[in-house]
């Protein structure tokens, strides 16, 4: 009758099993090797801490936004009252005229030259 | 010895290549070992060995310390091993050339001890990786259940069935090539 293998016999005769021997140069070459398929080191750029052209654009960005805003209409609002005055004192053309202006816009005088 | 590992750790996850350079050859003999009985063949050990070591380097500014760096190292190794997946035709080639070779060969009084050693790596190749895995950790590299089913990433008792499940089909693969001989 066979005798069946035993937990110990399979242990040796697994253990029987070397890994094949390799030339010394092997394990010299073999880091070396490794060392060549790592993927190259990343190179951290710094980081720019200012950009001219951006600074440019956002300057000139603001200035229009300013002038689209505030001036523009004060202008136009000077401008209008301006048309207007210079109208109705070419109604009066042998007369004096005082311009002034003051906190709630453009006024004037009108006297008799005589 | 695990100091002047962590030392090389820190290097490398400085961006020192030399510092892992210097741990390749440290456990350059380790990983092979490792990767050869898992597949068998020279070639192969070496691709994997390699594919081991750049997944290390890969990974290695994940390693904190928690474990040993040999465990981590060997772990990464093993999955790799686990994974391998490429010339599958041509592995189960070899095994089949091997099994024709142990079965043509001329009876013998005493099988030599190469031929027996042969033997136990083909029928070792015959496994599912996993039970191999298990196999390997357990048998050839002395690793308790719990440790095994560590670096495994399963369960204790799982490792503890694939040994079972193993060591039958090894013991009956085993004997088969024992009586061919006779």
């Amino acid at each position: 009758m066979e005798k069946a293998m035993n937990d110990s016999e399979l242990e040796s005769r697994l253990k029987s099993v070397r890994v094949p021997r390799r030339a010394d140069e092997y394990w010299e070459d073999f880091p070396s090797r490794v060392r060549a398929q790592l993927p190259p080191p990343v190179v951290e750029r710094p980081q720019k801490a200012f950009l001219p052209q951006w600074a440019w654009a956002g300057g000139l960005a603001m200035a229009c936004l300013m002038f689209a805003l505030v001036i523009w209409p004060s202008l136009q609002i000077a401008l209008k009252d301006g048309r207007a005055i210079h109208r109705e004192l070419a109604q009066l053309p042998h007369h004096l005229h005082i311009l002034m202006a003051d906190e709630h816009g453009m006024h004037y005088l009108v006297a008799d030259q005589n | 010895m695990a100091d002047a590992d962590d030392d090389l750790v820190l290097q490398c996850q400085k961006g020192n290549a030399l510092a892992f350079e210097l741990l390749v050859r440290k456990h350059q003999q380790m990983v092979h070992a490792l990767t050869f009985r898992m597949t068998g063949s020279m070639a192969d050990a070496e691709d994997l060995a390699q594919e081991a070591f750049i997944r290390a380097h890969g990974q290695i500014q994940a390693f904190n310390g928690g474990a040993k760096f040999s465990t981590w190292l060997y772990s990464i190794a093993m999955h790799a091993c686990l994974n391998w997946r490429r010339d599958e035709a041509r592995r189960y080639q070899a095994y089949a050339n091997c099994a024709e070779e142990m079965g043509t060969r001329q009876p013998v009084a005493a099988v030599p001890e190469d031929e027996m050693a042969r033997q136990a790596q083909a029928a070792l190749m015959r496994l599912p990786s996993k039970q191999r895995a298990a196999v390997v950790l357990t048998i050839y590299d002395g690793l308790n259940h719990a440790e095994a089913a560590k670096i495994l990433r399963c369960s204790e008792t799982t490792v503890s069935w694939r040994v079972f499940a193993a060591k039958r089909k090894l013991k009956r693969l085993l004997s088969l090539n024992g009586k061919s001989h006779e």
